[in-house]
């Protein structure tokens, strides 16, 4: 008897310990799931971010009513609309759109209409040389000194209009680089046909 | 699902019923030189050559005429004996219809001749001075751009090419330069591969060739009996000759998107240009000719030549016995590829490969473009596995990312979508559009990058400004504090001072009040006086 009940408690006493076992590895392996979710989210958070930014046409100019394309890219991660973007326009949100899935019908009247991509061009002879647009400029790309005259570095100005407020004698143009109205001509044609139409 | 569909083992293309048996009836002609030669100084990169002849000079045949002006550039050599008329921008056979740097030659009839230097025995010198001499050449690709042939042997070495493709498929419809030339100088053309090998250190070299053309692949087994070069067939579709194909169908892999065979360590050269590498070795002649097909109803005669570059069309039009002008169009190109030439003067250079003069009912015009059937012919005509009516949507809301997203950046450009399609949609046209918005989109993307950094440097800048502005005015702050300090300091003292003297003088009273108290109204009102 005594040897039988002896094998029923060490029984009992394994399976328990099993049953512990297992339960205590569940606990751990759940806590690990939950850490490594937690740490992918903010991994893809930040990643999310840097994929939104890439979009985004980095020409700086705040009219999302944010400072810079980075915290505009951010806000859009935590939820923000997509389509506050004058400079990126329809193709902004499409792509925007196909990153997060979210849709939106077109730009946001309240920041403006589509605006394809400029330069600003000073006209150097109204120039005074107050500084102040080159204070204004977000990429440094207006040179001068002060009563002496500026002129914009075409091939780096992000055309984001920053440099138009803040000019006393209002000397400085916006040019459009791209022409729209005429695309480029078909370069090679294809003349036979195999389809009977 | 990608890698299963666009499997090395996937043909597309399309069956075409073009019977170029006509422009193969002759033997490759050797040309009557025209009285005057317009020579296209464009190189491959689009920048033009720079001439070392000047206006009224006269030159010799073989003579240097001008030095590259770029890396991807090549020399360029005089086809003919001549006075040089004139260096100027003029309009070019090329399918943008562009102007660039031509060089007027007024050709004689002495045709005076620059001694070659033959190479019997090229294995004598080493491949370095083989590759030179093709260099020195100036021979090109006879492919799309005419690249430096050099320069690809150069990149190909770089990374370690083992296999070298001679291609000599020439799928295309009309156009037979190619067939013809293996047919009749099939010794030069495996010489030429010979040398290629060699120059290049390839361990492998492969002639690829397409099924149906016998008296060709039969000139060219006989040249071949006593080389290891080796032979591949190529089925007969179109198309079926452009890199990324041969590549995958001799080693079974396939060239990554956006890389070209060079770079992956295979050499792929047309049959064109290894016969120059023949002859520009082994004779020691510059590169100035190529085999060209004129085709066409409106020809009496079609046939091949071999013709000077810079050789005006109209002029070879007229050899082909070409009537009335009026009656025909001149088309540059293959018939799946082409464009139309309004000028017909241009001199042809090394990339003109096929002319056709094209009567009245050789083409019919297209009915106009039909709505989307979605029948899915064009998927099946895509050789590289693309869906152009998806990329054709695509284009048509200008989605850049949906294009590169589906491969567009793949496209041959052949055509076979626009051939295949029932509804006659211009898709191949289409697909190019896309193409154009890719590139500018990359383009865009750099400058973009270029923005953020200058942004974020503006913004590090403006920071550090402030701090160190906040720096001084902490300095200043600090030494205008020390200064009332000193101040202060000062004032103490002064305030000691003058307390210890109104006490001296408090003391000084209560002594004299002490002495005598009533001199003391006395004292008081003498001290107004004082």
């Amino acid at each position: 008897m005594s040897v039988v009940s002896a094998l029923t408690i060490a029984l009992q006493a394994i399976v328990t310990a099993l049953f512990l076992a297992l339960v205590s590895l569940g606990i751990l392996r759940l806590l690990r799931h939950f850490d490594a979710q937690s740490r992918a989210q903010n991994q893809t958070q930040q990643d999310l971010v840097a994929r939104i930014d890439k979009l985004l046409p980095q020409t700086q100019c705040g009219r999302c009513s944010f400072e810079g394309c980075l915290p505009y890219a951010q806000a859009i991660a935590a939820g923000e609309a997509i389509n506050k973007c004058p400079p990126g326009g329809d193709l902004l949100i499409n792509r925007l759109s196909r990153l997060l899935q979210e849709y939106e019908k077109g730009l946001d009247p309240a920041h403006g209409k589509f605006t394809p991509p400029q330069v600003a061009v000073i006209r150097e002879a109204e120039c005074i040389g107050c500084t102040k647009c080159i204070r204004a400029c977000p990429v440094d790309a207006i040179l001068g000194g002060p009563k002496l005259m500026h002129t914009v570095i075409a091939s780096e100005c992000t055309g984001c209009d920053l440099c138009l407020q803040p000019c006393p004698v209002d000397c400085i143009d916006l040019v459009s680089l791209r022409n729209e109205t005429d695309p480029a001509p078909a370069a090679e044609t294809t003349l036979m046909t195999g389809a009977s139409a | 699902m990608m890698t299963l569909f666009s499997s090395p083992f996937r043909q597309g293309g399309i069956q075409l019923e073009a019977d170029k048996s006509a422009t193969l009836r002759s033997r490759i002609m050797p040309t009557p030189l025209p009285k005057l030669l317009r020579i296209n100084l464009r190189q491959a990169d689009g920048v033009a050559a720079v001439p070392v002849v000047s206006v009224g000079e006269r030159i010799l045949q073989y003579q240097l005429i001008a030095q590259p002006g770029s890396e991807f550039g090549t020399p360029m050599h005089s086809p003919a004996s001549g006075m040089v008329a004139g260096i100027e921008e003029l309009e070019t056979i090329t399918a943008d219809g562009s102007t660039d740097l031509s060089l007027l030659l007024e050709v004689d009839t002495e045709q005076q001749t620059v001694p070659c230097e033959p190479l019997q025995d090229f294995r004598a010198v080493p491949p370095e001075d083989v590759l030179q001499r093709i260099e020195a050449a100036g021979v090109r690709g006879g492919g799309g751009l005419g690249f430096p042939l050099a320069r690809k042997m150069q990149i190909g070495k770089q990374h370690h090419a083992r296999l070298l493709i001679i291609n000599a498929v020439e799928c295309m419809p009309y156009q037979s330069a190619d067939e013809a030339l293996v047919r009749e100088y099939a010794q030069q053309v495996v010489a030429g591969a010979e040398i290629l090998q060699y120059a290049s250190l390839a361990e492998r070299c492969v002639i690829a060739f397409q099924k149906g053309k016998p008296d060709a692949l039969q000139a060219l087994s006989t040249a071949m009996e006593n080389s290891t070069i080796e032979l591949h067939l190529a089925p007969k579709i179109y198309p079926a000759g452009s890199e990324q194909q041969l590549v995958a169908a001799i080693t079974g892999k396939q060239i990554p998107s956006g890389s070209y065979a060079a770079e992956c360590g295979v050499l792929v050269i047309n049959v064109g240009a290894a016969r120059n590498s023949y002859l520009a070795v082994t004779e020691g002649k510059p590169c100035v000719s190529r085999i060209i097909t004129l085709a066409g109803d409106a020809l009496r005669t079609q046939k091949n030549f071999d013709a000077a570059l810079g050789t005006p069309v109209s002029h070879l039009l007229a050899l082909c016995g070409a009537g009335d002008s009026d009656n025909y169009t001149t088309i540059i190109g293959d018939g799946l590829r082409s464009h139309f030439l309004l000028d017909r003067e241009c001199g042809i250079d090394i990339t003109s490969r096929c002319i056709i003069a094209a009567g009245d009912n050789e083409f019919p015009p297209k009915p106009g473009e039909a709505p989307c059937v979605y029948c899915g012919d064009c998927h099946a005509a895509c050789p590289v596995g693309l869906q152009p009516d998806a990329l054709h949507r695509l284009n048509a809301v200008a989605d850049v990312a949906g294009l590169e997203l589906a491969g567009l950046g793949d496209c041959l450009e052949c055509g076979a979508c626009t051939y295949s399609c029932p509804s006659a949609i211009d898709l191949a046209n289409s697909l190019d559009a896309g193409k154009q918005l890719l590139t500018a989109d990359a383009l865009q993307q750099g400058v973009s990058a270029n923005w953020k950094k200058r942004f974020e440097f503006n913004r590090y800048r403006l920071q550090r400004d402030k701090s160190e502005s906040n720096k001084i005015e902490k300095d200043e702050s600090e030494t205008r504090k020390i200064g009332a300090q000193d101040q202060e300091a000062f004032s103490r003292e002064q305030a000691q001072r003058d307390i210890a003297a109104a006490v001296a003088r408090v003391k000084a009273k209560r002594s004299a009040t002490s002495s005598s108290s009533t001199a003391a109204p006395g004292s008081e009102q003498e001290k107004p006086k004082e």
